[in-house]
């Protein structure tokens, strides 16, 4: 939209044409400052733990992150979705987010409850399941796995440290699990107070980009 | 209209400045204006709601030389005509300077021996990323390896890669991979 500017015919009218102009720029400058504040605040969704989340047991692949029965605490949402609602498998965030790439992350301490096992290993996966009317589903029925960020660290006899971090492209009714998978076999392992999981729009994904 | 702002070079009269060219002096300022409004809306719509970034998988196992990039099979993202993934399943291509965050992952199943030491590496730079000790289970167990680089400088025509590394000159399966490369800034003083 082009600014307008007065002709010969609205020479006596002056104070009316400063009026619009004046109007036109607000409406551009309101679109502007609209985009920035959008480009300067992605959808951020972070959330922590209060509680010792506990009875992980080994052999299978088990939930953790927010989900029932384990409360995570909304610490920072400058979405559209309820501060109640979780990043995980308690709600639909991403039909609300949109679709898009998004970064994912997880941080945790998790130690056994017992005995640990020297040298077992855990995989830590942030899993990522689309609807399918016909899957039976790892996690739920009816969802289908279709991506993961993964990694592996071994016991080494008092707990381990874990982040994991990295990109998906999430669709609408998406869902994010985060899950665990140990040979600790000695004992169940607990998620300590603070664990942390954040999704994080960075970009449409269909678009292209403005080089 | 001999004067102007000095920011944005808006022009405006001066006191000597006949009135009868008044017309043509408001469409210059107002010209002047939208000129500025597009610069900043062209700064925007680098940003916002897409900004360069490629995500790319390795989706079926392939048996991959140690120490060689890993070829992908799938694009997830393409932004930016970062990936061909005809010419070059092994490549992302910085298309436009900046810093990225550039993050990937490996599933590999374990050796079928002895020990080894298992890293993973993203090109160009190859500094190692993430290390497990391979306890050499054969296959047993599913070692899952990941990086996330939070930062770093790229320019034009920088190609990122991912590799692997048990420290033994042979191919050995790859179970799945990804790559990503995400701008989050340009690189000039504000």
């Amino acid at each position: 939209m082009a600014l307008s500017c007065p002709t010969e015919e609205n020479f006596a009218a002056v104070a009316k044409q400063l009026h619009k102009t004046a109007v036109e720029a607000e409406e551009r400058i309101y679109e502007l400052e609209y985009q920035l504040r959008a480009a300067a605040n992605r959808p951020t969704i972070i959330q922590e733990s209060d509680t010792l989340e506990t009875g992980l047991f080994s052999g299978t692949v088990q939930l953790m992150g927010p989900r029932f029965g384990v409360s995570f605490l909304t610490t920072f949402n400058n979405t559209l979705v309820p501060s109640d609602e979780g990043v995980a498998n308690n709600s639909a965030p991403f039909p609300i987010l949109g679709e898009g790439a998004y970064e994912v992350g997880f941080t945790a301490t998790i130690v056994a409850s017992g005995a640990a096992d020297v040298n077992s290993y855990r995989i830590i996966q942030i899993q990522q399941h689309t609807p399918d009317p016909s899957s039976a589903g790892t996690i739920i029925a009816g969802f289908r796995l279709v991506d993961a960020i993964a990694t592996t660290v071994f016991e080494s006899g008092n707990g381990i440290d874990v982040s994991i971090a990295g990109h998906l492209r999430i669709k609408a009714n998406d869902r994010i699990f985060v899950t665990i998978y140990h040979t600790n076999t000695s004992s169940t392992l607990n998620v300590s107070i603070g664990a942390r999981v954040w999704i994080h729009k960075v970009s449409d994904a269909t678009l292209t980009a403005v080089l | 209209m001999p004067n102007t702002t000095i920011n944005f070079d808006l022009p405006y009269p001066s006191g000597v400045d006949r009135p009868c060219d008044f017309a043509e002096q408001w469409c210059e300022f107002t010209a002047a204006i939208d000129g500025v409004f597009d610069t900043f809306q062209a700064g925007i719509d680098r940003t916002i709601p897409v900004i360069p970034m490629a995500l790319v998988q390795l989706t079926a196992p392939a048996s991959v030389f140690n120490f060689n990039p890993i070829p992908f099979d799938t694009v997830l993202v393409d932004t930016a005509a970062m990936v061909d993934m005809d010419v070059d399943p092994f490549t992302i291509t910085i298309k436009r300077p900046g810093r990225y965050t550039v993050a990937g992952g490996i599933q590999k199943p374990s050796i079928s021996s002895g020990t080894a030491q298992t890293s993973i590496f993203i090109q160009p730079e190859n500094d190692a990323q993430a290390i497990v000790n391979d306890i050499g289970t054969d296959g047993v167990i599913v070692y899952c390896l990941d990086a996330y680089k939070s930062v770093e400088t790229h320019a034009v025509g920088d190609q990122i890669r991912l590799a692997y590394s048990v420290g033994t000159s042979n191919f050995f399966t790859i179970s799945s991979a990804w790559l990503s490369a995400v701008w989050h800034s340009d690189t000039e003083v504000p």
